[in-house]
């Protein structure tokens, strides 16, 4: 099998490229080749608004998979979008050469009347495709991997402060893992027969722009995030002043802010099942990778420290313990803990859940390993005389310190720990 | 040895080596009737280790490294990670990691308010098992039951297990565990109590199936991780001295899922430990698989199809007691990890309730202050301070205040309803309240908020579904199914409050003996 991708440097282009070779597929690049595969892909420089290199080698080529877009700013009158000519070029070619199949990267937001260019455009790119073998992929929201493109943005945005305003924050969103789909694209290229030539490839089961920014935020910023609703056109007006502001830049693209704005919901469910493709919640799929194991260990001290009163100095062999414990009880999600409690662990002790949640299993697991730590074990087990002033004195400063914290943890673990 | 296609005609098919499926064996196997044991299983669970340190030491000795404690404390595949089960203690430390939800997904056992326990490993649940043995009393029994014999049965036992403690019901001389200096002030108060007390509340030492002689407990206090001596009975410890008999032959690993009834005997299906399915027929068939995989088996075979029935449970709770005069005492070091004391106790006019009391000293503070509604902090601080002076009270009620049913569907899913109703609940609050009298009488008080129930068969003790649906007779005979035997706890009449698994054990016992005496087993050999 032999693929022609285009915009392969770009966020979803490096992994369509990735998942290909994996599969032991020919790759070739229709314009900039990613760096990390300069040896393995042949490529041919080309942008959307320059002719198409003539040596390609068609004859070999199965299917093409266009991502490349080029993004710029206002046309001038008589102007063409560059992405329309470069494409509609594209198309005449493959079609000359009669390759098999020819996959159009599009979005969920692709509609005539769409509230962002992006959309508009795709809308219009959509209408060039014609025939059973010209598909468009509809891409919902791509999240993980590198945090570039609108993905980047949303990490940024999301640790900024624990508090978020956002545009229409219970708005549905169809997220994506980014190698869910580069498996989709390729598949979408490689399969022997479509039943369809629209795709939407995003999970069937939405949630809410909320959830996923929460989700981000507890994945790579170990924080529970607030989200407050905004109304958009003041939001819009924010961030078009804060681009103005020297130093930031165009760290907050409105066009993004306007693409999610007007994100309708589109039913995937088929497709998916066609092509194979499981699509994991977000929640889930978020966790995957080094950036958890990170907060993963976090969770661990900071748990840990607070089991022991600070007794403990959590080493390797704790972690590692703790590790396995989440896998063995199925608690691999993260719990966002707040700063606060990350920075001096022994204020859980306001906030402690009081029904069973994850938190209240993950604090178990951190007892048990403190309990067979030396540290635990010398501290817990009283095998000397301890005397029974100490130990009323024990129980009563806990006990007045347990009935004062009580209406306290019966507030916060319900604020915390829904 | 791998599985026939067709057992011979003189061949005995028991499925199952737990101590049921065991002591039929052995008694089959003395009266010259070939047997052949099938078990899922390839090995026991629990290990001999001799060089395990003693619970205190583990705790205590720096010299230890974190390593060592791991290793002992949590198990090499760190079972003892596993948290948040509202089951048995025993569970989380004494079986492999996975094994239970193995066990009910290789059974197709599903529940709902309910938590179906099981090893598939030689031996059985006797991997886990406290070991905590009773003689029930004839009024446990219907009328018709043939009592007698099964005392002779418990008798027979008495001889070939080791034991140690006394049991109300027959008076037996065996040797004592020494008494823990937790218990010294509640059995010298009861002593010194009056007869009418006595009769609602007695309290004696348990009865235990563990080998107190040379060989055996050596007191290192950490029953609760598994014996490292062997000393607690294993049904997996005697098989290798039965199999020594020509004519005991052992299967390892074939999971029997299905029988299906031919004109000529059984067809049995299931599959093997390397995944392979296999298939093979046999004339006498009989069952020790466990409560629920024996219910699962005849009811599959009896095309039982969403037919619910009734399996019992005895419902158990738990509380902690402080007895303020130990209070700053030191722990001690050797002791015995399982109760020291049983109190047989009057919950209603009806029902009755049978209680264990532990050294919490002996359990894992992880298990215990998960009871606690305080902070982690404030439960590991109130329960390390109270620890010499608390003592953990395990208290089970009749099966016949539980509300289980079971039933099979026609993909051969057992499925497991559990439930508490009004009536259940009202006799947990009674026995938490008499308890806390009867307790406090004996110089013992409740810690508040510690009494806490457990869900329907997190503590285990199940069974009784074939005899209450009427499928089995009390000799263990499944009807309609000539030739088929069922003689695990799924054919006691009822369950008491007390350990069920001797008693089932006696059963079967008597039901293979009964069988040898009619000749049911026996007669085709001499043809």
């Amino acid at each position: 099998m032999h693929l022609l991708v285009t915009g392969a440097n770009g966020y979803i282009g490096q992994e369509v490229v990735r998942y290909a070779l994996s599969q032991n597929y020919q790759v070739s690049v229709l314009g900039t080749v990613p760096e990390d595969f300069s040896e393995c892909v042949t490529g041919y420089d080309w942008r959307l608004d320059q002719p198409l290199p003539e040596r390609l080698p068609w004859k070999n080529i199965k299917a093409v998979i266009h991502l490349a877009h080029q993004w710029h700013g206002d046309l001038k009158v008589g102007e063409q979008d560059p992405n329309l000519t470069g494409t509609t070029a594209l198309l005449s070619c493959v079609r000359n050469h009669s390759i098999k199949r020819f996959v159009l990267a599009s979005t969920i937001s692709a509609r005539p009347n769409a509230l962002n260019k992006y959309g508009r455009l795709k809308a219009k790119l959509e209408s060039l495709l014609d025939g059973p073998e010209e598909v468009s992929a509809r891409i919902g929201l791509v999240y993980g991997g590198a945090l570039k493109s609108m993905w980047g943005t949303l990490v940024k945005l999301s640790g900024i402060s624990s508090i978020l305003p956002m545009v229409d924050p219970n708005h549905a969103v169809q997220p994506i893992h980014i190698r869910e789909l580069a498996y989709g694209l390729c598949r979408l290229a490689t399969k022997d027969s479509l039943q369809s030539t629209r795709y939407t490839l995003a999970a069937h089961n939405s949630i809410s722009f909320r959830d996923a920014l929460k989700a981000i935020a507890s994945a790579y910023h170990g924080s529970i995030l607030k989200v407050v609703p905004l109304p958009g056109s003041v939001l819009l007006f924010v961030l078009q002043t804060l681009n103005k502001l020297p130093g930031i830049g165009h760290l907050f693209n409105p066009e993004r802010l306007l693409g999610l704005m007007g994100l309708p919901v589109l039913d995937s469910k088929d497709g998916l099942a066609e092509l194979g493709l499981d699509i994991a919640d977000m929640r889930d799929g978020i966790e995957l990778g080094q950036i958890s194991r990170r907060r993963r260990l976090d969770e661990a001290h900071t748990l840990l420290r607070y089991v022991s009163s600070g007794n403990l100095a959590p080493k390797l062999s704790h972690y590692r313990l703790y590790l396995t414990g989440l896998k063995i009880n199925g608690l691999q999600a993260i719990t966002p803990l707040p700063r606060t409690v990350r920075a001096a662990p022994a204020l859980l002790r306001f906030c402690e859940p009081m029904n069973q949640t994850p938190l209240k299993r993950k604090l178990e697991l951190a007892t048990v390993i403190y309990e067979t730590s030396q540290q635990g074990s010398k501290k817990l087990y009283p095998y000397k005389k301890v005397g029974p002033l100490k130990v009323v004195a024990t129980l009563i400063l806990n006990g007045t310190v347990e009935t004062v914290l009580w209406p306290c943890r019966k507030l916060l673990s319900k604020v915390f720990w829904p | 040895m791998t599985l026939p296609e067709q057992f011979a005609k003189d061949e005995v098919i028991i499925i199952g080596t737990g101590p049921t499926g065991l002591v039929a064996a052995k008694a089959l196997a003395n009266a010259n009737v070939n047997v052949v044991m099938i078990d899922a299983g390839l090995e026991k669970s629990s290990h001999t280790d001799l060089q395990r340190p003693s619970l205190a030491r583990l705790r205590t000795d720096g010299n230890i490294t974190e390593d060592e404690r791991t290793k002992h404390l949590l198990g090499d595949d760190l079972k003892g990670l596993f948290v948040g089960l509202n089951v048995s203690p025993k569970i989380r430390l004494c079986t492999p990691v996975g094994s239970v939800s193995a066990y009910q997904k290789g059974n197709d056992i599903q529940s709902s308010g309910f938590v179906p326990i099981g090893t598939e490993a030689l031996g059985g649940l006797s991997n886990v098992w406290g070991s905590c043995s009773s003689v029930w009393s004839r009024h446990e029994f219907p009328d018709d039951f043939p009592y007698d014999d099964l005392c002779a049965s418990y008798r027979r036992l008495f001889i070939d297990m080791h034991f140690c403690g006394e049991t109300p019901e027959i008076s037996t001389d065996l040797p004592n565990m020494p008494l823990g200096s937790h218990f010294k002030g509640l059995s010298d108060r009861f002593a010194k109590t009056r007869p009418e007390f006595q009769k609602s509340f007695y309290v004696h030492r348990p009865l235990y199936a563990v080998n107190t002689g040379p060989t055996g407990c050596n007191q290192c206090a950490a029953c609760m991780w598994g014996c490292p001596q062997s000393a607690i009975y294993n049904a997996a410890d005697d098989l290798p001295v039965l199999l020594r008999q020509p004519n005991v032959k052992l299967l390892k690993g074939y999971r029997i899922d299905r029988l299906q009834r031919m004109e000529d005997g059984y067809v049995l299906t299931g599959i093997s430990a390397n995944g392979a399915p296999f298939r093979s027929r046999a004339t006498h068939i009989i069952l020790a698989a466990g409560a629920l995989v024996t219910t699962k088996l005849v009811l599959g075979c009896l095309e039982k199809f969403a037919q619910p029935i009734r399996m019992e449970n005895s419902p158990a709770f738990a509380a902690a007691f402080i007895d303020p005069n130990r209070l700053g005492k030191a722990m001690d070091p050797k002791t015995f990890g399982m109760a020291h004391l049983a109190a047989d106790m009057k919950v209603n006019a009806e029902i009755s309730s049978h209680v264990l009391f532990y050294d919490a000293g002996t359990q894992s503070i992880s298990d215990l202050v998960r009871y606690m509604p305080f902070s982690r902090i404030g439960a590991l601080s109130i329960s390390s301070a109270l620890l010499p002076a608390m003592t953990v009270a395990l208290g089970y009620l009749p099966g016949r205040a539980s509300l289980n049913t079971v039933s099979l569907n026609r993909d051969h899913h057992l499925h497991i309803q559990g439930a508490l109703n009004d009536d259940s609940r009202l006799y947990f609050r009674q026995a938490r309240q008499t308890l806390a009298k009867n307790m406090r009488k004996l110089g013992s008080w409740m810690l508040p908020g510690s009494f806490s129930v457990f869900d329907p068969g997190a503590e285990v003790h199940y069974g009784a579904a074939l005899h209450q649906a009427g499928l089995c007779t009390s000799d263990g005979a499944i009807k309609g199914l000539p030739n088929m035997y069922a003689l695990d706890s799924s054919v006691l009449p009822s369950l008491s409050e007390k350990h069920h698994t001797f008693s089932a054990m006696a059963n079967a016992d008597r039901i293979a003996r009964t069988l040898i005496a009619r000749h049911d087993l026996t007669q085709q050999i001499g043809e």
